[in-house]
């Protein structure tokens, strides 16, 4: 693969019209500076009003930056003179999935919900038909194919929205909070979609995120506070220092805490840790032989 | 969960699901035409034959077709008893005297029952006939795909045909979710103290303001994420758009629409020939 | 006395129709006075309509519910049975149509002030606000009960103090409050009822790490204050962890445990199995168990995980000195 990021986002300020005051602005996002890899797995952590929504609308033409550019793929989506075309073509290569699954269904039945995107870059029937049932067969709901979308679970709901941006066969994916309004079942498998995706169809992923455990999933995790970069890397690097989470209002998992907490007992427990598989190793190794 | 079961989709895959919804809507047509050219008992019970075969043909379970015809039953009941009491009774075979009022004669004929027998026959005809044509087996958007691609030529005369379509999917799509929003709004506002059913009309009209409120909200919440939704999924209205499911006009749509024209031509023939059998003029 | 209680309770959505569904069976439980029960279970288990069962939104299809010893669906001729009952005990001479008179108003009375006893705050209940202001959305439920302007006033100053929310933010229209405002200005109106009891069914879902907290810390300072029964219906074996004493767990509309946090928490890896969702590491742990080490069962706090795994390390190094 050549080297041009797929996303390269460079110093983007944003603000948001104030609703009561005439032309006063807040500036939510300033200045910021990200590159995306092909096939990377990226988590966004914030807490509410940090700015993690409004980067991803932006990476979705929905809004326009103050100032700074995003590329995407090379070309600059900032550009004012992209003509219809090529906005489709760019929403085709970056394909959004949103937090309230009902807000995000257009159609009755699952499989047209999952056909109105291909339907919309005008494709041929029988094309339409094979990335849908692709799609449905990826995210694991070909058996409701003919369901109505309202008797599906949030989870369900979910994985349909996921199929749907599927179909239009993106290269990167960006999901804003897709599984709070979920419940722990719909979370796991919704999760298990977003990886199998990034692992096995080398789909980008951009995840927002405020759930610790989700993000520590990740190849890397970025923090977001009052609309800047705080901190970005693997998840052991970011979780590492607990104590300036708590700073920036967000938590690290169980298993960084117990893993700072057994540093601090005096136990020899290697290098940081982030996820419970890589912790439960650590653990072994740290109390040596077991029996 | 509550299920709105009147006018709701049954899943299958019978001819009569296949066929093409342009064509349903048109056959929906005439068969409202044909029952209301029937004129005589032979003529109601053939077509109410037709529609048990097409009830049978089309799959979707008896109780189910059933279920949608206890909405109305209010209605059934009474068109038939106008029917039963107010046929004229002149020149007609008395069976029970009620009695006179304003000069004219009151009371149940033989005329009247058969009157009211297929009164009720052609309600229930008609709303079998429609719903199983137009909803159990043609989704929503079926329905609106195929109305607009009927009404596709108005777009030349710029009627935006298109708009109007997704729209109308849009609006069925969210009728479940609205309705729970509804459900879950006024739940919420009970468990507040809030009373719904005391009070004169007003007090009800200004009860229902902590319901409308929130739903207004969250509706133009919903409004608006799903237009951005849809606008990352790259909609645009025009003709430019494709679909899943393609109409195509087959021949078992023709031969559906050969059999129902027919359907129409026997009820007029039984009309005319089944003279004998007690006339019923074409009234409602 | 359990302060609500539920007897035998059952209940099924649209029965006699093909849509039927059995959300409740024959459900026995006790919630005891100034508690903090957390109700759990996954998607369907009946937590909902157990919740609406005791805040008599929902009428139980079979068995009862029984508020402070009684049953608040009781109907007049129970009532009026009772009634009399107890004037014979007592040897008091009632009149019997006085005694009718009375059974009807307290039936009345019960079905009217049920919600008010028992508050009922629902999932995403910043959905119910509607007033221009957060004040007068507030007073709300408290004018629904009758209350005085004085009182209602001197109640919204209360529970804004206790979810934290100014004077400022209270005149503003709800709408104009951030998502974590407006979770705590929504709550506040339940709160400003006063109710006995307080049912929160996912009070901190969609909320980030901090607004999570924030929520239950005013649950916890509205508890502290007025001494109420709380029940807590989460997804969350973490916040059942932190802020429950009693755990109730429900799986396919029936009770599957009921107990202490100590007694249901003993038995966690048992819940794993009917697919609920026990903390990250108390899963840690079950891992490590499973790899051979003695790792006791019930560990759902970072801090008990600490003190077993430190207590292997020196029971492997005390081994490791031997040898």
């Amino acid at each position: 693969m050549d080297g041009t990021p797929l996303i390269a986002i460079d110093n983007l300020t944003f603000s948001y019209r104030e609703s009561g005051g005439q032309g006063t602005t807040r500036e939510v996002l300033h200045g910021i500076t990200l590159d995306v890899q092909r096939g990377e797995h990226v988590a966004v952590l914030g807490h509410n009003g940090s700015g993690k929504s409004t980067l991803a609308k932006l990476l979705n033409l929905i809004l326009e930056p103050d100032s700074g550019t995003i590329r995407i793929d090379g070309i600059e989506i900032t550009d004012p003179d992209l003509s219809d075309a090529d906005i489709l073509t760019l929403r085709k290569k970056i394909g959004m999935v949103f937090q309230n699954p009902d807000n995000q269904m257009v159609a009755t039945i699952a499989e047209e919900e999952v056909a109105f995107g291909p339907e919309n870059l005008g494709l041929p029937s029988s094309e339409i038909r094979e990335r849908v049932d692709a799609a449905m067969d990826a995210v694991g709901m070909t058996a409701f194919a003919k369901k109505e979308t309202a008797r599906l679970s949030g989870g369900q709901k979910q994985r349909i929205a996921i199929a749907g941006i599927l179909a239009m066969e993106p290269e990167c994916i960006v999901l804003d909070e897709p599984t709070s309004m979920l419940d722990p079942q719909g979370r796991k498998d919704v999760m298990k979609v977003i990886e199998t995706l990034n692992r096995e169809r080398g789909v980008t992923i951009v995840h927002i995120t405020h759930d610790m455990n989700e993000a520590a999933r990740a190849g890397r995790v970025i923090i977001l506070n009052d609309g800047r970069i705080e901190m970005d890397g693997t998840p052991e690097e970011v979780f590492s220092d607990p104590d300036r989470l708590e700073t920036l209002r967000l938590s690290v998992p169980q298993c960084t805490a117990l893993m700072h907490a057994l540093k601090k007992e005096g136990l020899n427990f290697e290098g940081p840790v982030a996820r419970p598989e890589d912790c439960i190793e650590a653990l072994c190794r740290a109390l040596g032989g077991g029996r | 969960m509550k299920s709105v079961t009147m006018g709701r989709y049954y899943a299958s895959n019978s001819v009569i699901h296949r066929l093409d919804p342009r064509g349903k809507i048109v056959l929906a047509i005439l068969f409202i035409v044909s029952t209301f050219l029937c004129k005589n008992v032979a003529a109601f019970a053939f077509l109410f034959v037709g529609v048990l075969v097409l009830a049978a043909v089309s799959r979707v379970p008896l109780k189910v077709i059933l279920r949608s015809l206890k909405g109305v039953t209010v209605v059934i009941a009474f068109a038939a008893l106008l029917n039963l009491f107010l046929t004229s009774t002149e020149n007609a075979h008395m069976l029970w005297e009620i009695g006179t009022w304003n000069g004219r004669v009151y009371g149940i004929t033989e005329e009247g029952i058969i009157k009211a027998v297929c009164m009720v026959v052609r309600i229930i005809t008609l709303i079998i006939g429609t719903t199983l044509l137009l909803t159990y087996t043609m989704t929503p958007i079926e329905l609106t795909d195929g109305l607009s691609r009927l009404l596709w030529p108005l777009l030349k005369i710029r009627v935006p045909v298109d708009l109007f379509a997704m729209m109308m999917s849009i609006a069925l799509r969210f009728i479940p979710t609205l309705s729970e929003d509804t459900e879950r709004i006024m739940n919420a506002q009970k468990a507040r103290g809030a009373n719904f059913s005391e009070g004169g009309l007003i007090r009800k009209a200004r009860a229902l303001v902590p319901i409308l409120i929130p739903l207004f909200v969250s509706s133009f919440k919903r409004g608006e994420e799903l237009a951005v939704a849809m606008e990352c999924r790259g909609y645009h209205s025009g003709d430019d758009r494709t679909r899943l499911n393609e109409l195509h006009w087959k021949v078992r749509d023709t031969v559906t629409f050969i059999l129902f024209v027919a359907l129409g031509a026997a009820v007029v023939c039984i009309n005319i020939f089944c003279a004998g059998v007690p006339f019923l003029p074409a009234v409602l | 006395m359990a302060k609500l209680e539920l007897r035998n309770a059952g209940f099924i959505y649209n029965p006699g129709t093909e849509f039927q569904s059995v959300a409740l069976e024959d459900v026995s439980v006790a919630f005891e006075e100034n508690a903090v029960t957390g109700i759990i279970g996954h998607t369907g288990s009946g937590k909902s309509t157990l919740v609406q069962l005791l805040n008599g939104l929902l009428t139980p299809t079979s068995g009862q519910v029984f508020l402070d010893g009684r049953d608040i669906h009781e109907t007049k001729k129970d009532r009026y049975a009772a009634l009399l009952s107890e004037a014979e005990r007592s040897g008091e001479k009632v009149r019997r149509h006085t005694l009718k008179k009375q059974a009807a108003s307290d039936c009345k009375a019960m079905k009217r002030n049920i919600c008010f006893r028992v508050g009922l705050v629902m999932q995403y209940p910043e959905a119910q606000l509607f007033e221009e202001t957060v004040r007068k959305d507030i007073a709300f439920g408290p004018a629904n009960m009758g209350l005085s302007r004085e009182e209602i006033d001197a109640r919204i100053e209360k529970v804004a103090r206790l979810v934290g929310l100014n004077e400022r933010q209270l005149n503003k229209s709800p709408f104009d409050l951030s998502g974590g405002q407006k979770r705590r200005a929504a709550i506040a109106g339940v709160l400003a009822m006063e109710p006995d009891v307080l049912i929160l069914d996912e009070p901190a879902a969609g909320l980030d790490p901090k607004g999570r907290e924030t929520v239950f810390d005013c649950i916890r300072r509205y508890r502290e204050e007025c001494r109420t029964t709380v029940l807590i219906v989460s997804h969350s074996m973490e916040d059942m962890a932190a802020y429950c004493d009693r755990v109730l767990v429900l799986a396919g509309g029936r009770v599957l445990m009921h107990g202490t946090r100590e007694e249901v928490f003993g038995q966690i890896s048992g819940l794993e199995t009917h697919g609920l969702d026990v903390p990250e590491i108390t899963h840690l742990m079950n891992m490590l168990r499973g790899r051979g080490y003695p790792v006791p069962d019930g560990i759902y706090t970072v801090e008990d995980a600490v003190k077993a795994v430190m207590e292997i390390a020196h029971s492997v190094s005390g081994k490791g000195a031997d040898t």
